[in-house]
């Protein structure tokens, strides 16, 4: 075996075992979720399930409202994750390709939101959500996700890859800011925008205190709020509260799962300019 | 060029029409506290236009929903909702009221306080089951409505009488009663009998002496490896102001009667000489060779019989009786005395029943009918059956289903037993900022847990600590 190809094999083999201990928690978890309560219990090193129990599924969906809670996360998310995307890239395209008075100050103001830890806006923003009268509602539970500067960030560096002759071209051939926007920017934008689309999703999706203070109806609460439901300090069950957990894992591992080729794409286009 | 012109303008109307609204949005909150923490700004509190309502309870009560928030999850959060469905069956039906139970997770005070804050009596509750550490900074709300208003009102049909008088207590603020007592529980000694037995133990420990010299007996070695630990607990604020408050009646952790009389504002237990003593004999325990300090999952550590005896909340009695099954014989005694000649015992603490005023006699009326029936014996027979807690109503005693449930299992008769012995004054203290206290004594706990601190080191520590927190807790709010 050459040099190279040793060192190529090693390199393998060192990150499958990074793989293997950084999912393994996951994994762990997984196969509580398929443990009976004695098997969870024992003293001794279990991995593994003995068999496929289902009795942790079946609780964790009987228990609580899951199959609603998970409508309601997945409406909240990906409603959020799309008006994300038009904010980001809308506000991205006036930073990336206008000229206006002011256009660098009013930037580092959105990048300077970064700052501002999202807990201590939490009563302010309920003060405004419910003077809205947006509590226990949709648009209330996603309204504060609808914008975030680390999107803008990243959609107008890619956008500042593009040369300002294209833009200047597609004028030359009868295009306005907006066709130009949304015919040529954003179709040849997308594994950026699927990025962008992809981290608000897991973002959102796990949410738990901002979906919980601003519901007071059991049949509002999300995904997450099942896991606390199912938990209490003074029982053990580890079984159903794994199951929960596992079934909330599926639509941001499916998201993943189908769209990382273009994540890949993304993080690559957001390394080109900076 | 026209398309573009018209597209342009769109968006310039949306973006106005959008900006218009949001300022609006802001014109339109109500007069409202600028904190972005709910928690540390109570004595800024510029709340409601609630009216003063203490005219006494209404004859009658006009149809209507109430709203109650609970904390409640797992077996107890379904045991919760049964007594709603229960109600609403019931006693809700003939009066014409609707309770709805929701669900608000540990962060109910600060979304009371947050709803309160905000005076948005929309969305607020109108009964809110809330633990006795939250009431100092709930009742600067203007809209709770202190349950003394009602309880001894002649249209009432419960009185302090009916309650334990420590449980009475433990829900007093500044001599008023806040809420109801609803689900109380106290600390314990588990034990596995069988392990007792075998070394020659007919009964458990009484003092931490005997707790010392038990979990020596009780370890069990494998070379250097310990393979049964004798004793696991981790000494927390829970434990330690337990231990600390059943050493004698007026033990009351700090000044203001452990703050009940006014906001506490300093801690008493370097100065009285309990944290000392108590240091002094937990010693003991430590150099035992067989205690662990840290608790990682009690209840099946204890179940498993990785620990011959644990220290734990009553309310764990269900549970553990479950995983335990018919693996070996425990029992629960009450909480080991620091030494033979205390003259208090433990004390108790939960949640209780409170009131939320919308502005609306009626509903704080129909509030109070829930309360009446929630903490009735008969309720709190099935509630204490189903979930493992202490009942509060001194009436569940005489009735035949509760004797005949004390017969079938005298564990859940201990932590009463417990409470009855205990002074009324043993309280754990309204410590204003009771969960960075107890991160400091446990981090501090844990050092001398591990053998790495002295007795003076440790009592040095944690006096310093607690009024640190409570010296920046009065700075930022005053």
């Amino acid at each position: 075996m050459s040099r190279k190809k040793l060192s190529s094999v090693i390199f393998q083999i060192v990150c499958i075992a990074l793989g293997i201990i950084i999912l393994f928690p996951i994994i762990y978890a997984v196969s509580i979720s398929f443990m009976k309560p004695d098997e969870i219990l024992r003293r001794d090193i279990h991995v593994l399930p003995n068999s496929l129990y289902l009795g942790n599924y079946h609780k964790a969906l009987t228990k609580t409202t899951l199959i609603r809670f998970l409508l309601n996360s997945f409406i909240v998310t990906f409603g959020a994750s799309i008006v994300r995307l038009f904010t980001a890239s809308t506000a991205a395209f006036s930073f990336a390709f206008f000229k206006f008075r002011g256009k660098n100050i009013i930037f580092m103001l959105y990048l300077g939101t970064m700052m501002i830890p999202a807990d201590i806006l939490i009563v302010q923003n309920y003060a405004t959500v419910s003077s809205m009268g947006l509590v226990n509602n949709y648009l209330g539970m996603m309204i504060v996700f609808f914008f975030t500067a680390l999107n803008v960030f990243v959609l107008r560096q890619h956008f500042l890859s593009y040369s300002a002759t294209l833009r200047e071209a597609s004028f030359i051939d009868g295009c306005g800011n907006f066709k130009f926007f949304y015919k040529i920017l954003l179709p040849s934008s997308v594994p950026v925008l699927t990025t962008t689309f992809i981290s608000s999703f897991v973002g959102v999706w796990n949410q738990y205190l901002w979906p919980l203070l601003v519901t007071n109806r059991n049949e509002m609460r999300t995904a997450q709020v099942a896991v606390t439901l199912l938990n209490f300090p003074d029982e053990s069950p580890h079984g159903a509260i794994m199951a929960a957990a596992t079934l909330i894992l599926i639509p941001s591992v499916v998201i993943f799962l189908v769209f990382q080729r273009q994540i890949k794409g993304g993080m690559m286009a957001g390394a080109v300019k900076g | 060029m026209k398309k573009t012109k018209i597209l342009k303008r769109l968006v310039s109307v949306s973006l106005a029409a959008i900006m218009a609204t949001s300022l609006l949005a802001g014109c339109g909150s109500k007069e409202k506290s600028n904190s972005n923490d709910v928690s540390k700004n109570e004595s800024k509190l510029e709340t409601s236009d609630v009216t003063e309502t203490k005219g006494g309870l209404p004859d009658s009560i006009e149809p209507t929903e109430i709203v109650f928030w609970h904390a409640m999850s797992g077996s107890n959060g379904e045991a919760m909702d049964q007594l709603v469905a229960d109600y609403n069956d019931t006693v809700g039906k003939e009066n014409g009221i609707k309770v709805v139970s929701v669900f608000q997770d540990r962060t109910i005070a600060s979304k009371v306080l947050m709803v309160g804050q905000d005076n948005d009596l929309a969305n607020a509750p109108d009964v809110i089951q809330t633990v006795g550490s939250d009431i100092p900074s709930l009742t600067t709300l203007s809209q709770v409505f202190n349950a003394e208003n009602y309880i001894n009102d002649k249209n009432s049909k419960i009185s302090t009488d009916d309650y334990y008088e420590n449980m009475l207590r433990t829900f007093t603020y500044k001599d008023e009663l806040i809420g109801v007592p609803m689900n109380t529980s106290s600390i314990l000694l588990y034990y596995n009998e069988d392990l007792l037995k075998a070394a020659g133990y007919d009964a458990p420990p009484a003092t931490i002496e005997e707790l010392a010299e038990y979990t020596e007996k009780l370890t069990v070695k494998e070379g250097d490896q310990i393979k049964q630990y004798g004793l696991n607990v981790q000494i927390s604020r829970y434990q330690l102001v337990n231990f600390l408050a059943s050493q004698y009646p007026e033990s009351y952790i700090g000044d203001n009667e452990g703050g009940r009389k006014a906001p506490m504002t300093k801690t008493t237990i370097g100065e009285d000489g309990t944290l000392e003593k108590f240091l002094t004999e937990w010693e003991k325990v430590v150099q035992s060779g067989g205690y662990k300090h840290i608790e990682d999952n009690a209840n099946e550590e204890f179940a498993t019989g990785v620990n011959a005896m644990t220290i734990l909340s009553s309310s764990r009695l269900g549970a553990i009786t479950k995983l335990v099954g018919d693996n070996f014989s425990f029992k629960a005694a009450p909480l080991p005395k620091v030494s033979a000649d205390d003259t208090s015992g433990a004390s108790v603490g939960g949640s209780c029943l409170m009131m939320f005023n919308r502005d609306d006699e009626n509903k704080l009326a129909a509030a109070w009918n829930f309360i009446e029936y929630a903490t009735s014996a008969e309720v709190q027979a099935k509630w204490s059956q189903a979930t493992g807690y202490m009942p509060t109503n001194q009436g569940v005693e005489k009735l035949d289903t509760m004797i005949k449930f004390y017969e079938e299992n005298p564990q859940f008769l201990v932590p009463i037993e417990q409470m009855k012995a205990s002074s009324p004054l043993s309280q754990e203290p309204f410590d204003l900022v009771n969960w960075e206290i107890d991160g400091i004594i446990k981090d501090i706990m844990q050092e001398f847990g591990a053998g790495e601190l002295t007795v003076e080191e440790a009592a040095d520590e944690i006096v310093t600590q607690y009024n640190n927190a409570l010296d920046e807790y009065h700075r930022a709010n005053s």
